[in-house]
């Protein structure tokens, strides 16, 4: 028997089952080292040329489409769709009943999951009292978080991706690492590889060829399955309706094609109304990839009626917490739940164009996943990613819900200090330099201090070549240039003098 | 074994979080205003912007009269080589003309109703269906499940083909969200706006076209009479 919902703090890592190239190092056993897993990413060069191209690309596209439709507007805008997530978030109680009854007044069975374990045991026992053998899944984030497909294989049940990229990823037994374009880190050799070794096709890097390979794969597979699974990506209160965005149209397939349908769904993604609705899918597609939609924005409500012809016979939503009610709790973090997971934080983010999605060690990467994996999981087995952030701002510009990733960021490092959950050497010297800016005198020494040292040691060059300590890692990279030969106080209390005279 | 809860349990969980009791009051959400969001203005020329954009986003737009409908749906036909396809009308063929047109043109045509596998939209080489609106400021498609028209010949076939009226056409997606939403056990099942061929852009950003629903979509939008 479960009890009450586990707290941050005693978040259990999920079992790992996740392997590249036979070395299982995707999400590893906490805690991990962001920076260990970073640096990989950085020296690796393929995939430093694609982050850099396909994020930069898609920021270009997101400024383009949403100033086409909003103009001046586009602050607002995202403002808007800000307030309409908050509101549902602070009153989420409401809009999940509300949501629970219409859903099942049009025939869908909605159940409640407060974690992995129990959302995975759901979909599993409807699989199994309905004797379903054969599943085609698309693209779910939470399902991510369950650790789904694993567990369906395990009881014998075939679970294939149809997303195309999460389709690769599971040929390779890889993992996403970008939210919206999961084989963002893979090249088409990669694919090229996959299709051969594992699904017998013609070696080709023509991604044309590559394409309809997967299509001929899955449609066969979409005939024969009996349970479709999906995630969605808002669920609409007023009419107990699921909405799905795709644009490969695998979404629409996988919830219409199979006997039965399984959404396993976020609680956080509510909107109240259908007019509220309007509003985010016109900031969805276009903060996500600059389309003004996805291709396939499917809405479902229910399972098919007595007078239609195709779709499933029952459809069933799993609405899951898993940590959310912890980020529900702390009005500090609670807009963290508005994300509507456009992914437009990642595109714009200099950090996670340099260490891509995998260094962040979990489903949600990029800013969003700095601010919501440790939330989510429990800080102490996520220390590093508040820090994972040069504090830009440029995610909090990009968010269609403008979600403060920055102040939020700034704040868990807080929460790092005052838990303690930093080693004792960062608190000693943060408790320095706190000291040493309240201090006139103790800031002025330590100022003359720095500047005599490194001067002296970086000589005629006026750069530190090989700093120590806390400059060492920095200088392994890259030169380190020297204080000014005149502080600044000093310069400005001339230049002062100098005007008044 | 961990099973879930009830909705009760799972509510109060959230209510806790949020330091509601059950029963406290829920403020209006937010206005939608507007002029805030709004992109296409009412009085627009909606039948020339929807072409436009639904021209931007992949879909090939063919502007015709009313009577003009059926030779524009053969002349599709003979364009893709369809020797099979499945036609799914309603209003826009309430007499079956242009299924008897096709049949005429040696097409056979595959029987779509009560068809949950949706064979003859994985059988047929073009699915011929009529959109129940359209949206000038995406340009997409309203494909909506009901009597007359099943989810499989605007999913599964390789060929799309819709026929859209453009008294059809609403200026923007708040218009269409606007309109008032019938009982939930009353709505249609399946309501997919449908905003450009099937596409991906996984394997390095290269754009392709028909991963899993049509790789081609034409458009018939019919002027008003």
């Amino acid at each position: 028997m479960s009890t009450a919902p586990a707290e941050p703090e005693e978040a259990r890592p999920q079992p790992v089952s996740l392997t590249v190239n036979g070395e299982s190092l995707l999400f590893p056993d906490l805690p991990y080292d962001f920076h260990e897993r970073s640096e990989r990413a950085v020296t690796d060069p393929t995939l430093q040329r694609f982050i850099d191209s396909a994020t930069i690309g898609k920021d270009r596209s997101r400024k383009r489409s949403c100033g086409d439709a909003f103009g001046e507007r586009y602050d607002a805008a995202r403002d808007l769709g800000g307030r309409i997530k908050q509101h549902t978030l602070d009153h989420l109680d409401h809009y999940v009943a509300r949501f629970a009854e219409n859903a099942e007044a049009a025939g869908t069975r909605v159940h409640f999951a407060r974690d992995a374990e129990e959302a995975n045991t759901i979909c599993l026992g409807i699989a199994k009292r309905e004797g379903l053998t054969s599943c085609v899944k698309s693209k779910s984030m939470v399902t991510e978080e369950t650790h789904l497909v694993p567990e369906l294989e395990r009881a014998g049940i075939e679970a294939l991706e149809t997303d195309l990229g999460e389709f690769i990823l599971q040929l390779d037994k890889d993992a996403p690492s970008h939210i919206v374009t999961p084989m963002i880190h893979k090249d088409r050799t990669a694919v090229a590889r996959a299709f051969r070794d594992k699904l017998g096709a013609r070696y080709t890097e023509d991604a044309a060829e590559l394409t309809q390979i997967a299509r001929n794969h899955l449609r066969d597979k979409y005939r024969r399955a009996d349970l479709g699974i999906s995630g969605a990506n808002f669920l609409v209160s007023e009419s107990g309706s699921l909405v799905l965005c795709t644009n490969e149209g695998n979404g629409r397939f996988c919830t219409s094609a199979p006997r039965v349908h399984v959404a396993m769904v976020g609680m956080e993604k509510l909107v109240p109304s259908f007019r509220d609705l309007s509003v985010m899918l016109k900031l969805l597609a276009r903060s996500s990839t600059g389309q003004p939609l996805t291709v396939y924005t499917h809405i479902a409500t229910g399972p098919r009626r007595p007078e239609e012809h195709d779709g499933p016979e029952q459809m069933h939503v799993i609405l899951v917490d898993n940590g959310r009610t912890n980020i529900l709790r702390d009005e500090d973090y609670r807009a963290a739940l508005r994300c509507i997971r456009c992914g437009a934080c990642l595109n714009a983010c200099p950090v996670y164009r340099k260490v891509s999605g995998h260094s962040y060690g979990a489903v949600y990467s990029g800013p969003i996943g700095a601010v919501i994996t440790p939330l989510l999981k429990g800080l102490k087995n996520y220390p590093d990613l508040p820090g994972a952030s040069s504090l830009c701002g440029a995610c909090y510009e990009a968010c269609p819900v403008k979600i403060d990733l920055p102040r939020m960021l700034i704040k868990l490092r807080r929460d790092l200090l005052s838990r303690g959950v930093n080693n004792f050497l960062e608190r000693l010297s943060y408790r320095i330099f706190g000291l040493g800016l309240r201090l006139p005198l103790l800031y002025r020494m330590g100022g003359f201090f720095q500047r005599f040292t490194m001067r002296a040691a970086a000589g005629e060059r006026g750069y530190l070549r090989r700093g120590l300590g806390p400059l060492r890692p920095w200088t392994r990279e890259r030169d380190f240039p020297v204080p000014a030969e005149e502080p600044f106080r000093a310069w400005w209390a001339r230049r002062s003098r100098g005007s008044e005279s | 074994m961990k099973t879930g809860v009830s909705r009760e349990a799972f509510l109060k969980l959230i209510r806790r979080a949020l330091g509601r009791r059950e029963g406290d009051p829920v403020p209006d959400a937010p206005a939608v205003e507007e002029q805030t969001v709004r992109v296409v203005e009412p009085e627009a020329d909606l039948a020339g912007i929807f072409a436009e954009r639904a021209g931007e986003v992949g879909l090939d737009v063919r502007r015709c009269a009313a009577d003009e409908v059926s030779e524009r749906v053969l002349a599709f036909l003979t364009e893709i080589g369809a020797k099979r396809a499945a036609i799914a009308l309603g209003a826009a063929d309430p007499r079956g003309a242009i299924a008897e047109a096709i049949r005429a043109a040696g097409i056979e045509l595959l029987a779509w109703q009560h068809d949950p596998s949706m064979t003859a939209g994985f059988e047929a080489d073009a699915g011929i269906t009529r959109a129940q609106a359209g949206v000038a400021e995406t340009g997409s498609l309203l494909c909506r499940a009901g009597p007359d028209q099943p989810r499989g010949l605007s999913l599964a076939v390789p060929n799309h083909l819709a026929v859209l009226s453009e008294a059809d056409l609403f200026p923007d997606l708040l218009d269409l969200c606007a309109l008032p939403a019938p009982e939930p056990e009353r709505m249609p099942s399946s309501q997919s706006l449908v905003t450009g061929p099937s596409k991906t852009a996984d394997i390095e950003g290269e754009l392709i076209k028909g991963v899993h629903g049509p790789g081609r979509v034409r458009v018939i939008l019919v002027r008003e009479a």
